[in-house]
């Protein structure tokens, strides 16, 4: 028995999972996220099988902590490794900033992902999967692997579309299209020369347990900043008045497309204590949060919103409130 | 000298009502003469007298002696599940011989967890249970409701039959910290929104696992108690060589292994699959390595690898039209386009692949891979085994024919999933043609079927009552044609699994030079009834001469 003390407080792991078929670029993402993590302590997992030899060492270079966990997908006996694995990651006495896991190319990355809403060592960040713009089409007519391509896309919180120089612009087009048809989200990021919004993977603003810091917007960070698409970027949301538990959620469920996450600390008019709000694409997350002080509650969204679209979800936000209603 | 021999090595000769050996040159005898752990002469009380002075062993007088089994493809995970409590729908005997009646009702699941609770002296330990499967009680539904009538304090755990889902209760709920708030897939409600405490899959059962550690199964293959109670559980059932298909190969569990095996008292060959799933270091050399360590009781080559998923979890790889009830296909856990890689440096290493197909696409992915193999590296008496292999068609069993593979059936599922099957994910025509072994005997495919323990009862004679006569658990026949003879199923359960783990030198046979392993029969199995086979009644086994008679049910 390890369980904690009700009300005892967790430290959660932020969780990245990288997905997409085989060659589409998740090692690239990998070696860009570990050479940008700025001090941050990553654990890296990886669980693609194969390709695994080469990936390992490329990422021990960068990290010194990766676990090869050559098993593919998470079903029966052989999940039981990912599950220890899991957890005694959450147990070591000075657990990592990040724990990324590379999802193997195919798996659905959603079912590994799961993990970060619901188990209380882990908070899930993003799904980033990656999408190789030269073979994508032709993976997604694939009859034995490409319905489950389809199935990484459409289970993305955040596409990154890789090898976009070796392509003519009207195929860009085409493949861009196809993704929209298949993706859940608007968020889709080339990656110019292997350079990437860091915002897709670290958050800039830890949410402290004052909550006041908290509101900050989240900043794009240098080198990123300049090749995020213009209309990428956090705005907050705050009131003083209470919010209703479904139409909070019914509201940020609108806006999941554009969303790659909220995070927020509200009081809500079902619940006495205050309330920790973290949503990821279209899930969402909401958990007591112990401290009686906050004054009012406010929400920071990050994604893909121009000023218009940053005014309706304003809007659609107050209605949520007591006070909208 | 020659005195000093014969105290230590003492010749014995069994005496049986009949002895059934599967050597067809000398099919049924009385008297099997013992030396040194093996078999010295086989025949009658008159070709016995060419072994004066031998001690005569009447002990298994009326009974019948058959080749100790041969399980092809089970786990040892099956020894750890007997630490929880049993909650199946199906009869099964647990490592110390004792019959848990299967429960037929959800009242009965909750009064053997009430009595189960009975025997636990702390008062907040999690009681564990295994087996369940709502399968069998249509829409009713096991939830923290009932569960907490058990104990609303106590977490309760209990375990699928299909090791995917479990049932909670509110305490267990709220020490894993799951709430009506989470959005993830996986956590079932119901019809008030309200948590039923059903966890479907690995996400959602994650944190419960947190919370009981090591409980139900995790690392059975560590375990010294599992590997003990696998054994016993394999000895019950008439079985005295068994494999764990899916092993790490770890330094501790190959320790385990040696040292429990060892045990002059431990009842059963055991025969692990180096998985590369699951270990990723050391490849082919780990397994090459372990072959020094090898002992009569603990042998070593098989290598498995799982390509897709299972056919009740709707995860196995199908060929058009999918799944009846129009679910999308399945899952690879290893991407087609790596198998032949994947698959080489073990084929050349001269190891032996066992390769988890359950779909038609899957079986056909592995046999193309298994083709460019071969054709570039040719290798005799290879013995690539395809295993489940439960979808397979008339095209692809040709083909693996020609390849000179082997396949290990999973023909328990006809009795245990086959009206699933049938109505929800493979319709008549499908479910029909699953697992065809007729189709493989006449063919010439060296063949055997297994139970997959722990997913259903490691029970050889079951399992060959399930492939003889194809009835699933409502009585309907999936596909009379494809029901084999009698004598090809007791063959399949001893010789054909011994030929699929290439162990057919020293055991699956009753015959000159090989190991003294004998199942004990109450009654001939070849005078049974058919209907009979699964009711056989096992007395206990010799392994390599000794003799381990089986606790009372």
């Amino acid at each position: 028995m390890s369980a904690r003390a009700p009300g005892e407080p967790v430290r959660t792991i932020p969780l990245l999972v990288v997905g997409g078929y085989l060659g589409a670029g998740k090692t690239t993402l990998l070696n860009y996220v570990l050479t940008h993590a700025a001090g941050r302590r990553i654990t890296v997992l990886v669980n693609d099988f194969g390709s695994i030899n080469i990936d390992a060492a490329l990422l021990r270079e960068r990290c010194g902590d990766v676990i090869n966990l050559e098993n593919g997908c998470v079903c029966c006996a052989i999940g039981e490794r990912l599950i220890e694995t899991l957890l005694a990651i959450s147990a070591r006495p000075e657990p990592p900033d990040l724990l990324v896991i590379e999802a193997s190319g195919v798996s659905d990355p959603t079912r590994i992902a799961q993990i970060g809403l619901l188990d209380r060592s882990y908070r899930l960040y993003a799904i980033v999967v990656a999408a190789d713009a030269q073979a994508f089409r032709q993976t997604c007519a694939d009859p034995y692997v490409g319905d489950i391509a389809q199935r990484q896309i459409a289970g993305a919180t955040a596409i990154v579309l890789t090898k976009t120089d070796l392509i003519e612009p009207h195929e860009k087009a085409e493949v861009l299209e196809a993704l929209a048809s298949l993706a859940n989200t608007d968020i889709v990021v080339e990656a110019h020369h292997g350079a990437l919004p860091l915002a897709l993977f670290f958050d800039c603003a830890p949410v402290s347990a004052a909550g006041a810091k908290y509101a900050e917007p989240i900043r794009p960070m240098t080198p990123a900043h300049a090749l995020l698409p213009a209309s990428f970027g956090s705005f907050s949301f705050s009131t003083p008045a209470r919010l209703n538990r479904d139409k909070l959620k019914a509201a940020l469920k609108n806006l999941s497309g554009r969303l790659l996450r909220a995070k927020g600390l509200v009081w809500l008019d079902d619940r006495a204590l205050p309330q920790e709000v973290h949503a990821v694409g279209e899930r969402i997350l909401i958990t007591d949060f112990p401290n009686q002080t906050l004054r009012e509650s406010s929400i920071v969204l990050l994604g893909m919103f121009d000023d218009k679209e940053q005014a309706r979800a304003m809007q659609a936000l107050e209605l949520a409130t007591l006070r909208g209603a | 000298m020659l005195m000093s021999r014969d105290t230590e090595n003492p010749l014995r000769i069994f005496v049986a009502k009949k002895i059934l050996t599967m050597n067809p040159a000398q099919p049924e005898a009385t008297h099997v003469a013992v030396r040194e752990g093996k078999i010295l002469s086989v025949g009658d009380r008159a070709d016995m007298s060419q072994w004066p002075g031998a001690e005569i062993i009447d002990l298994f007088e009326d009974k019948v002696l058959m080749p100790g089994f041969v399980e092809g493809h089970c786990h040892l995970m099956e020894g750890a599940m007997w630490d929880a409590t049993y909650v199946g729908y199906y009869e099964r005997r647990g490592p110390d011989g004792r019959c848990w009646p299967g429960l037929k009702t959800l009242d009965a699941v909750i009064e053997r967890l009430k009595q189960a609770q009975q025997g636990m002296s702390s008062p907040d330990a999690p009681l564990l249970a295994w087996g369940f499967d709502p399968i069998f009680f249509g829409a009713n539904r096991l939830s923290v409701r009932e569960l907490d009538t058990v104990s609303a304090t106590r977490p309760i755990v209990i375990l699928h039959a299909s090791v995917h889902l479990m049932n909670v209760n509110s305490a267990m709920l709220s020490l894993a910290g799951i709430d009506e708030q989470t959005d993830i897939d996986g956590l079932a409600k119901d019809e008030a929104g309200k948590l039923n405490g059903e966890l479907q899959e690995f996400a959602a059962m994650f944190p419960v696992y947190r919370v009981i550690g090591k409980g139900l199964a995790i690392a059975a293959g560590e375990n010294k108690q599992a590997i003990w109670n696998f054994g016993r559980v394999a000895q019950i059932a008439g079985v005295t060589t068994a494999t764990d298909l899916v092993n790490d190969f770890t330094e501790l569990g190959l320790s385990n292994l040696q040292e429990v095996t060892a045990q002059p008292d431990y009842p059963v060959r055991i025969v692990p699959a180096f998985a590369p799933q699951r270990n990723p270091e050391g490849g082919a050399q780990r397994v090459l390595s372990a072959l020094r360590g090898a002992t009569p009781k603990l042998r070593f080559g098989p290598v498995k690898f799982i390509v897709d998923g299972s056919i009740q979890g709707f995860t196995a790889r199908l060929k058009w039209p999918g799944y009846f009830n129009g679910k999308p296909n399945g899952l690879w856990l290893i991407p087609p386009s790596q198998f032949v890689d994947l698959f080489m440096p073990f084929h050349r290493a001269g190891l032996q692949l066992h390769i988890h197909t359950n779909g038609d696409e899957a079986t056909e992915l592995v046999i193309d891979a298994l083709e460019q193999v071969l054709e570039r590296h040719p290798r005799w008496d290879h013995r690539h085994t395809l295993q489940h292999c439960q979808m397979v068609n008339a095209s692809q069993l040709a083909r693996a024919a020609r390849l000179g593979l082997c396949i290990n059936f999973f023909s328990n599922h006809i009795y245990y999933w086959g009206d699933a099957h049938y109505t929800q994910t493979m319709g008549s025509d499908r479910a029909n043609r699953m697992n065809p072994v007729e189709s493989a005997r006449r063919l010439g495919i060296p063949f055997a079927f297994h139970s997959d323990a722990p997913i259903t009862p490691l029970n050889p004679l079951f399992t060959a009552w399930c492939a003889m006569r194809r009835e699933t658990s409502s009585g309907r026949v999936l596909g009379a044609s494809e029901r084999v003879p009698l004598a090809d199923a007791l063959r399949a359960i001893t010789l054909g699994a011994a030929y699929t783990l290439k162990m057919d030198h020293l055991v699956g046979s009753i015959e000159v030079g090989k190991c003294a392993d004998f199942a004990v029969l109450e009654e001939d199995p070849s005078q049974l009834e058919p209907q009979r086979l699964k009711d056989l009644q096992v007395w206990g086994t010799v392994l390599g001469g000794r003799v381990f008679q089986a606790p009372p049910a």
